[in-house]
């Protein structure tokens, strides 16, 4: 299955969060560029994502995975290496099921309650401090990539979702610190900042339309792309060997939204 | 430049945390230390009210990130899960509640100054769960800043050499510069608590969520 030019032939890549939206548009697409991919989820919707790559003509193993429980991150890690031998790439993506929507005191800083940053904290951070000890011996022996999912919100924060803006950011701090300690074993680290139409964002435009207008005016190209067609090609590259001279960089694969550096 | 102004300074990292009292201090600033924990938002939220009654006002809040106990360098895939707590999650959580006790203590708006390693712009290995921390802290300075403005209240980092924590990473570990420090001189001190100061005061009247580096021109972020 190596339609896109077979980047990734041989390839073994662990996606976290790779049940639905953004995750599952980046399995789908290192499939097509001949990876094996390990779709980890927390709910069952990973299983589909293994039919759907393996319907193409894919290879893809579904592995459940509550990333906020170390033994489990450990346990898809082993199941990855275990069904091809190798690990070459890991996408920290997984994110905390929004609850700001639903918390009367909201996402806002000054009111901010310590279990709406563990709720986000334990996903993102603990998460991917999880999956970079457990992937390192594999992904050093590959000279292999990690990818952390980080967001706009990372780069100018967000006056409603602070806890959210900060782990995205810190996942940040953590990616050029990581390229820094892992660039003698060969390991690339970067960071992905997309904007992207998922089921979260689409529920959300569907009974706030005009805020999918106001979003679509936040960028150049005038649309919020969709996770494997406009996405997911950044992650491929980042995964393949043209990539082998890219670390400690956040991509800002956002239609043009975000241009501040 | 802060003859009137009421400054309660969040010393995590006590040498730091001094050295910026006392510069504020210089500068005409009446200065309270915070005394008690800021390790929660309700201890947090206590400690600068009282500061403020303190002082009987109050006009800024500094905090200095830092990690309990000190820096050490280390791998990550060495660091233990209570470590990663105490040097990547925790100095966010804390900064969190810090400026939580600033925003409830303000009165028609202020300022709040953070104080994080410049790692936080360049990573640094050896330090990534404290890296980590400082550019989530950064973001969450950003958030605040943006929510806030309108009330009066500014929120901005200053960004240091992380040697000025005390620390001094093996030189397998210091971020390479080509060029370093763009002029001589010691770094902290007066330079330090001018731009805090600065900070603090209405000279930087429309500044907020940016990140200031006093580390004498080396890493020059975009």
């Amino acid at each position: 299955m190596s339609a896109d030019g077979g980047q990734l032939d041989g390839r073994t890549v662990l996606i976290t969060g790779a049940g639905a939206g953004l995750g599952r548009g980046v399995a789908l697409a290192a499939a097509k560029a001949g990876a094996h991919v390990v779709v980890t989820s927390l709910s069952e919707n990973g299983r589909k994502v293994e039919a759907e790559i393996r319907a193409a003509g894919g290879a893809a193993t579904w592995v459940a995975c509550d990333v906020t429980d170390r033994a489990a991150v450990e346990a898809a890690v082993a199941a990855a290496v275990r069904v091809s031998g190798r690990l070459d790439g890991l996408v920290h993506n997984a994110l905390a099921r929004p609850k700001w929507e639903e918390d009367p005191r909201g996402g806002k800083v000054a009111e901010l309650p310590l279990e709406l940053w563990d709720h986000e904290a334990r996903v993102a951070l603990r998460g991917a401090y999880y999956c970079a000890v457990a992937a390192h011996p594999h992904l050093k022996e590959a000279k292999g990539r990690l990818i952390l999912v980080s967001s706009a919100s990372g780069l100018e924060g967000t006056p409603t979702q602070a806890a959210y803006a900060a782990c995205k950011g810190a996942l940040r701090g953590m990616t050029k610190s990581l390229a820094r300690e892992w660039g003698p074993d060969a390991i690339t680290v970067n960071s992905v900042s997309p904007y992207v139409t998922t089921p979260s964002f689409s529920a959300w435009w569907d009974k706030n339309p005009e805020l999918k207008a106001e979003g679509e005016g936040l960028t150049a190209l005038g649309y919020i792309g969709d996770p494997e067609e406009d996405v997911a090609p950044a992650f491929t590259f980042i995964l393949s060997d043209a990539a082998h001279y890219i670390t400690g960089q956040t991509f800002a694969v956002d239609s043009g939204r975000y241009m501040s550096l | 430049m802060l003859d009137g102004s009421a400054v309660a300074v969040s010393a995590a990292a006590p040498g730091l945390g001094t050295k910026v009292a006392d510069g504020l201090a210089a500068l005409g600033a009446a200065v309270n230390i915070l005394d008690g924990s800021t390790a929660s938002r309700e201890e947090a939220i206590a400690a600068v009210a009282a500061a403020k009654e303190d002082l009987g006002a109050l006009s800024a809040v500094v905090h200095v990130a830092a990690v309990e106990d000190g820096l050490a360098d280390r791998p990550l895939v060495e660091t233990g899960e209570d470590a990663w707590d105490r040097e990547a999650e925790a100095p966010i959580r804390r900064a969190l509640y810090v400026m939580q006790g600033a925003h409830a203590a303000f009165d028609g708006g202020g300022s709040i100054v953070v104080v994080i390693p410049t790692l936080a712009l360049t990573g640094g290995a050896g330090l990534v769960p404290f890296a980590t921390a400082a550019e989530g802290i950064r973001q969450l300075v950003k958030s605040a800043a943006r929510d806030w403005g309108r009330e009066g209240v500014r929120v901005n980092c200053v960004a240091l050499p992380i040697e000025e924590w005390g620390f001094a990473p093996p030189a397998e570990h210091r971020v390479p510069n080509r060029y370093g420090p763009s002029f001589d001189g010691a770094n902290g001190g007066g330079d330090l608590a001018g731009a805090v100061g600065m900070l603090v005061s209405d000279l930087s009247v429309g500044l907020t969520g940016g990140t200031l580096g006093v580390d004498r021109g080396t890493v020059m972020a975009p």
